[in-house]
């Protein structure tokens, strides 16, 4: 072979490695919608020509500058990995070999990398954007404790979970969802405490889902629900790390999402929304005293509606004299059936709610003042509405908000409830009662029965349950979740 | 071997044993017995009593040496396909009848108490949902039902018996003997209000058996229950003996509670405390209802909670209570006639039948009736169905509990 050969056999060869290279940024800008959404940067190491190919959104262009300035310095890297070791300031990189993975770890906010006679496109990690910093979550705020809260962002809750739990036995198993979304998960549990089968139902059920997108935990939930047409939630939420992290000990899976603060986990009992984050950092008997005032709130925000219809309009002898006569007087003349007049109050104090969450702070404090005074002293005023049912609803709705978890719920039950009180007496009342408790025994989350630790009575979990004793006697973790070690301390 | 699931768990059984034992014949019997044998009803109650001892014993028995088998299977295995239907059968017409006198004590004690004239075809209707769910779900749901309301009933029951008790006269139940004719003829004629330790058959080789104290337990239960019953009848008798012939077949005992009492004042406590027993009735009801679903998916060979069999199930007893047997002298002449001699040969016949059956099928198949589960009590954990392994603090040993 002469020179000449040489040379022109060299110059198709880079004539090649070059269309290769231009050829492949070429199909990855072809694959958006805009191409104008691509920012490339081209470069030269050595002779090899490479191009840089981001997100200007999700990148931090600062990586991206320090990047330039490496490449500028390297004279040339035999191969991918070589590039990655010797020049590239990045700790994260890896190397992909398909133009999709490519596309998928641009929208993630990585850098893609393509160079000239490489085979495989290296991916930086650069990604940057603004994210909302770490503060205490509104729903479940505390005296004591800490007040660390979760973001939008995986990776800060993962790390929050991670300093909580400094052991390698946590494992932490990522998932993509959504076919346009691709929104990361992660399935977190602790090896040896969590059940395995429990893990592995939730991650086939995260395989399954097929969908365009998924947007927040709270749109998964119905993918991780037994019965998803329940109005009983099945699924545990919380904002807070240090709740997520006792959850896992005590051997619950934790399902963590990229966009969303709230942090799911399964098993989940019926009982574990009577116990606020405040809880742990309390004196047990003070613990213990609110929680029973607690499970009162509930019984109250259910029944008192219900069962003040009952006695009205089927068993007024039931109330005492004493009670009987100014209930009597203040209700005598209002022209609605008592009925309708309690559901009435309901529904108000409902649109009131539904108001304020959705106004801005100032207007909705004002249209509560007006909604709930206002309104009903103008009700009462006029003789259209009485004062005990606005009385016995305002109560009822005390109750409901101290277990923020059930609000939902037990809003609508106190609905149905009145409605049923009002057409059967305490007969429906009762009807309703065993009804609903032959529901709620007949559910199971994960294999653990959602009543427990009451039905099944479990007598080692009572100390957790509507007690709350020191943690002292916390010596094996609780029996009514499934774990596959129950020791939790000695 | 067939291992059937374990259902229920020991203490859900004994809770089941108190609600059939306590909740219904403390409200129900005491005025009935009142009524037709006057002072002599506590021999009544004795015999009765005694019923039920030999009921639970052959039980336990039964269930001893065919611990993993069910009652129905056993009664296949050993006297054919047709036999166990035909028992299948009697045991649906027993609970179809019971259900119906539940039914109509309810009926009896919101006519009372609740609701002045109403169309109880329409009341009725909300009462046959709620027991149609419980032959849709599992026995274990029942039992973890009787594990939520027993303390509630159990409550009620005394506070009720906190009411009356003030009133009673213990003297005035005495002279004993003085009507032991119609003590003894009641005997003929009112198992039908007695006897609910035979749905216990349906629960055979579903219990999780913890440990030898089982056995210990169901007798104490039962001793409880009937010695509750007894004491409460006879405080009702005594209290209310000299009135009985102004009480009609009902709950009229508990405007009596309250007028003999001069509470008017303090408001109706007892309509409260009775509207929880109500809840017993349900509970019992939705038991025999479950019993009757059961056996009917047997008989028929159908997976157990097929809808089709509910359903028939629920308009039966719907047209019985509302078309046939709406008037309630029918239905006690009919329930202390027929049924009475009927349900009589039932909770005798039916437990010596599946004893009998039960040794009958050890000794054919000596090895299926091994205990397979004698494991050491851990409460709650029969119903999580989950094997745990505990640690000892000693030595590391690991237990397997499984449950």
């Amino acid at each position: 072979m002469n020179i000449g050969t040489f040379f022109t056999q060299y110059k198709c060869v880079s004539e090649e490695k070059e269309k290769s290279h231009d050829k492949r940024v070429d199909e990855i800008k072809e694959n958006f919608a805009t191409s104008e959404v691509l920012v490339e940067r081209e470069f030269l190491i050595g002779e090899k020509k490479g191009t840089l190919l981001i997100h200007p959104e999700l990148t931090d262009s600062v990586a991206i500058r320090q990047m330039m300035v490496a490449f500028a310095k390297c004279e040339g890297a035999e191969n991918e990995k070589e590039l990655i070791e010797k020049t590239i300031p990045i700790t994260e990189c890896s190397v992909v070999e398909t133009i999709n993975e490519a596309i998928e770890m641009i929208m993630m906010g990585d850098v893609a990398i393509i160079i000239g006679g490489f085979r495989g496109i290296i991916i930086a990690n650069a990604k940057t954007w603004q994210q909302r910093g770490v503060g205490e979550p509104p729903v479940e705020t505390v005296l004591s404790g800490p007040r660390e809260g979760f973001t939008e962002d995986i990776r800060t809750n993962l790390t929050l979970i991670m300093r909580k739990l400094k052991t390698p036995k946590l494992a932490v198993e990522r998932f993509k969802v959504g076919k346009m979304s691709n929104s990361n998960m992660a399935v977190v549990y602790l090896k040896g405490v969590a059940n395995d089968k429990v893990a592995k139902q939730v991650k086939e059920k995260l395989e399954k889902i097929n969908t365009d997108g998924v947007l927040d935990a709270s749109c998964f939930e119905p993918f991780l629900d037994e019965r998803p047409y329940s109005i009983f939630k099945q699924v545990g939420k919380s904002e807070k790390p240090d709740i997520v992290v006792s959850k896992l000990l005590e051997g619950r899976v934790a399902v963590v999402m990229d966009g969303s603060p709230v942090v799911l986990t399964v098993p989940y009992l019926f009982v574990e929304d009577f116990s606020s984050p405040q809880d742990h950092y309390e004196r047990p008997a003070y613990a213990t005293f609110i929680r029973f005032i607690r499970f009162f709130a509930m019984f109250l925000a259910l029944f008192v509606p219900a069962f003040y219809v009952s006695i009205q309009v089927f068993n007024y002898d039931v109330v005492p004299l004493r009670l009987l006569v100014p209930l009597m007087n203040a209700t005598r003349g209002t022209p609605l059936p008592v009925m309708v007049e309690v559901v009435l109050v309901i529904l108000f104090f409902e649109m009131i709610r539904e108001c304020m969450l959705r106004t801005p702070v100032a207007i909705g404090f004002a249209l509560g003042l007006v909604g709930v005074i206002v309104m009903s002293e103008t009700a009462v005023n006029a003789g259209i509405l009485s004062v005990p049912p606005i009385l016995v609803v305002a109560l009822s709705s005390l109750g409901l908000f101290m277990v923020p978890g059930h609000v939902n719920s037990m809003s609508i039950l106190r609905v149905l409830f009145t409605i049923g009180a009002g057409i059967l007496g305490i007969y429906g009342l009762i009807l309703m009662s065993v009804f609903l408790v032959h529901y709620l025994v007949s559910i199971e989350s994960y294999g653990s029965p959602y009543l427990a630790p009451f039905a099944p009575f479990i007598a080692k979990d009572q100390k957790d349950a509507l007690l709350k004793e020191p943690y002292t006697h916390f010596k094996e973790r609780p029996y009514s979740i499934k774990q596959d070690n129950k020791i939790r301390q000695k | 071997m067939n291992l059937t699931k374990k259902d229920l768990t020991t203490l859900q059984f004994v809770i089941i044993i108190l609600l059939l034992g306590l909740g219904t014949k403390v409200f129900m019997i005491p005025l009935l017995l009142l009524k037709s044998s006057g002072r002599s009803s506590v021999f009544t109650m004795l015999i009765f009593f005694a019923i039920e001892l030999f009921i639970i014993a052959v039980f336990l028995l039964s269930q001893k040496i065919s611990k993993n088998k069910t009652a129905h299977e056993i009664i296949e295995c050993t006297a054919g396909k047709v036999t166990s239907k035909i028992v299948s059968f009697i045991f649906i017409f027993y609970a179809v009848f019971k259900i119906i006198l539940f039914v109509t004590i309810l009926k009896n004690y919101l006519f009372t108490n609740f609701f002045d004239g109403f169309v109880w075809a329409i009341y009725l209707l909300p009462l046959i949902i709620v027991l149609a769910c419980f032959g849709f779900r599992s026995l274990t749901s029942i039992g973890r039902m009787g594990e939520i309301f027993a303390p509630f009933i159990l409550i009620s029951i005394i506070l009720v018996a906190a009411l009356i008790a003030p009133n009673a006269r213990l003297y005035s139940v005495l002279p004993l003997t003085e009507s032991s004719g119609e003590a003894l003829f009641n005997v003929r004629s009112l198992p039908m209000w007695f006897g609910d330790y035979i749905l216990l058959f349906v629960m055979m080789g579903r219990i999780k058996v913890s440990n030898k104290r089982f056995k210990t337990k169901v007798i104490a239960s039962v001793i409880i229950a009937e010695i509750v019953a007894i004491a409460f009848a006879v405080m009702i008798f005594s209290a209310f003996i000299d009135v009985a012939p102004f009480l009609d077949l009902g709950q009229k005992i508990s405007a009596i509670t309250q007028l003999s009492l001069m509470r008017v004042a303090g408001g109706r406590v007892d309509v409260l405390l009775f509207a929880v027993w109500m809840i017993a009735i349900i509970i019992t009801a939705g038991l025999y209802f479950y019993g009757a679903s059961f056996n009917t998916d047997k008989m028929l060979g159908m997976k157990k909670g097929n809808p089709f069999t509910t359903i028939a199930l629920v308009v039966i007893i719907y047209i019985l209570s509302v078309f046939v047997f709406m008037n309630e002298t029918r239905l006690f002449v009919f329930l202390t006639g027929f049924m009475g001699i009927f349900a009589l040969i039932v909770q005798i016949g039916l437990p010596i039948f599946t004893l009998i059956c039960s040794i009958i099928h050890k000794k054919k198949y000596p090895n299926t009736s091994e205990s397979v589960n004698e494991e050491s009590e851990n409460a709650g954990d029969a119903a999580l169905g989950v094997s745990n392994e505990i640690k000892s603090e000693k030595g590391g040993q690991v237990a397997n509990e499984k449950t």
